[in-house]
């Protein structure tokens, strides 16, 4: 990308105009016709001089600073969480156990909380520096994330960690809260539909996706630390109606 | 046994090139929200993408093309689904500026100011091309437009900070 490649393809010969046009769109190719061109001519070949330094200046100017990723890169969980499903050979040795199955796969395709379990635990292990955060969000904060999102929760437990995160296509509230025996992480999910409480357990973490008005709550501790349904309560309680929709 | 050694060197590996080429992906990511916080979503979700869909890559030496392709949909989709709050212009690229400036390399504050004060239109090729290295064929395949089209816009865009750069280097004489 550094460096001027000429390109040898037979092309018709380049009037100024033309010239700049190559110029300003590709500085760094220049094709045989260019090349003609600019032998012969000098202000298209200062003009070529001076794209080349304003490019030098933009590929420094585009190369920002980038923050390290605060954890891998991409989640573990993210790769382990799937779980493979039995083989089709598996299933045809339990035929006896046909309608069994048939009801089982049933059963689990009505639960749609597994994936979106999976999904939460994955999205974890890219956040994992928001355990460690022990300073209360400031309200003002905290709000901009809710709202973003289109939730409205009632002030009462101590956030330390408020995060407007890309979760399934939309943008989540993802948040920590404090409890009394260590942090658990809430995220507010508009739109997610679960029939009923479910808990989950996807080591090291461990929750419950609660149905709301409008979609649902995750709430998960790390390593059976954090008072899961108590902080649930609180949320629950402090949501309100359709605030999640 | 041996399959899963394989499987698992090779997901080490294709995980090491998603490390190397993560800071280029926030970057590009960045240029076209004119958002960290957005970048750095579009960007967790490129990668999450990415290694799920891992086996689709035939050739690794195409991963960073294929990368900024993904997150430049991510990103796409994000404006689809989720109508983000408008910001203005001014106020956007104050912010922004105001960040960069205190960047230890704020010597390119008058360019990127004026990188981020470009329309979309010109600004999504021109990054694509400088950071992603995509041809103008590849943009024009990219963003549905004729090759001509990428060229003009590529044109305009770099007419569009030419102004911009000289003023920066004129100050910097003084």
């Amino acid at each position: 990308m550094n460096e001027q490649t000429t390109h040898n393809q037979p092309t018709s010969a380049y009037d100024c105009e033309q010239a700049r046009l190559q110029i300003g769109a590709e500085p760094r190719v220049v094709p045989t016709a260019l090349a003609e061109h600019l032998e012969t001519c000098e202000p298209c070949s200062a003009y070529q001089q001076q794209t080349l330094k304003l490019e030098r200046a933009i590929e420094q100017a585009l190369a920002v600073p980038v923050a390290p990723a605060v954890s891998a890169v991409v989640p573990m969980p993210a790769r382990a969480v799937r779980r493979p499903r039995p083989s089709l050979t598996r299933w045809a040795m339990a035929a006896s156990l046909v309608l069994a199955v048939t009801i089982g796969v049933l059963l689990w395709s009505a639960r749609p909380s597994d994936a979106l379990a999976a999904d939460i635990v994955a999205h974890m292990a890219g956040e994992a520096a928001s355990w460690d955060k022990s300073a209360a969000v400031p309200e003002s904060a905290l709000t901009f994330v809710l709202r973003k999102s289109g939730v409205d929760l009632a002030p009462g437990a101590a956030v330390t960690y408020a995060h407007s995160c890309w979760f399934r296509g939309q943008f989540v509230p993802h948040l920590v809260v404090q409890s009394a025996s260590g942090p658990v992480t809430v995220m507010i999910l508009p739109g997610e539909k679960v029939a009923r409480q479910e808990r989950f357990v996807e080591a090291p973490y461990s929750g419950i996706i609660a149905p709301v008005d409008g979609g649902a709550v995750a709430v998960l501790s790390r390593g059976q630390r954090g008072d899961v349904e108590a902080v649930l309560d609180t949320v629950l309680a402090s949501l309100k109606t359709g605030s999640a929709g | 046994m041996i399959e899963a050694d394989a499987g698992k060197r090779a997901s080490q590996g294709f995980n090491r090139l998603l490390e190397e080429l993560r800071p280029d992906l926030v970057r590009f990511a960045f240029w076209l929200a004119r958002d960290r916080q957005v970048a750095e979503d579009v960007v967790q979700e490129t990668l999450i993408r990415a290694w799920r869909a891992q086996t689709d890559l035939k050739d690794t030496g195409a991963v960073k093309s294929w990368l900024f392709t993904i997150a430049r949909r991510e990103h796409a989709r994000l404006y689809e689904r989720k109508r983000l709050p408008t910001v203005e212009l001014d106020e956007l690229v104050t912010a922004e500026s105001a960040e960069l400036a205190e960047q230890p390399d704020g010597e390119w504050h008058d360019l990127r100011q004026a990188i981020l004060g470009l329309a979309e239109e010109y600004r999504e090729p021109l990054v694509m091309q400088v950071l992603g290295g995509f041809s103008t064929q590849e943009i024009a395949d990219e963003m549905g437009l004729t090759q001509q089209a990428v060229l003009t816009r590529l044109f305009r865009a770099r007419h569009q900070l030419r102004d911009a750069y000289a003023a920066s280097e004129e100050a910097t004489d003084r």
